[in-house]
């Protein structure tokens, strides 16, 4: 009786911390059998990268008046260096699909790279934007 | 409510738990590389997002007549 009550009382405690953790961690870092980890990564952090140039983009245009101008400045040189960074990238992952040598592994690198660097500006222009607001 | 009645309920929790982690890891599994019809849908999105307003320079929304507020 104590005992399964008390395993009822854990399922039960458990469950609502539990739950919601397993769906955040889970995914992360999951590649199927059978897929190039390489690529599949590459492929996830190009959408992160571009959704957090995106997100500071829209909200310097948003706000742009009422920004320091150094943060406006940063938005202008990605609206210059990004396009063609993500152009870089996306035609580095297609040749990297297309013909998986270690030659196109460091040209997918170095895509990335280039596109970490504008994202960690984004991240930061944003927090610093937002922490002015 | 009687002892087996509190297990049966514990153990169909158990059971609930592991099903949820087990989907869970079935949705992770999906995680793969584009297929060529997602990768030309992301490309379309990628334009898309290149060519919306907050993408343009300052200088091109002037030159659109558009200019930033």
């Amino acid at each position: 009786m104590n005992l399964a009550r008390l395993i009822l009382a854990a399922v039960l405690w458990c469950a609502p911390v539990a739950v919601p953790a397993l769906l955040v961690t889970a995914p992360v870092g999951c590649v199927a059998d059978g897929q190039d980890a390489a690529l599949v990564n590459a492929e996830r952090f190009q959408r992160i990268a571009i959704d957090a140039i995106d997100e500071f983009l829209i909200y310097d245009d948003q706000n742009a008046a009422h920004l320091p101008p150094a943060i406006h400045q940063a938005a202008e040189r990605l609206r210059v260096s990004a396009p063609p960074a993500i152009h870089a990238v996306r035609e580095a992952t297609l040749a990297y699909k297309t013909r998986p040598t270690l030659e196109n592994e460091t040209g997918l690198d170095a895509a990335l790279d280039r596109i970490e660097t504008l994202a960690r500006l984004a991240r930061q222009s944003l927090v610093e934007a937002k922490g002015l607001q | 409510m009687s002892a087996i009645t509190l297990l049966q309920l514990a153990l169909a929790g158990v059971e609930g738990a592991v099903r949820i982690f087990r989907s869970i890891q079935a949705a992770a599994r999906q995680s793969s590389a584009l297929t060529p019809e997602q990768d030309a849908a992301f490309d379309a999105k990628i334009e898309s997002i290149l060519k919306s307003d907050p993408w343009k320079t300052d200088a091109q929304r002037a030159a659109e007549g558009n200019p930033r507020l």
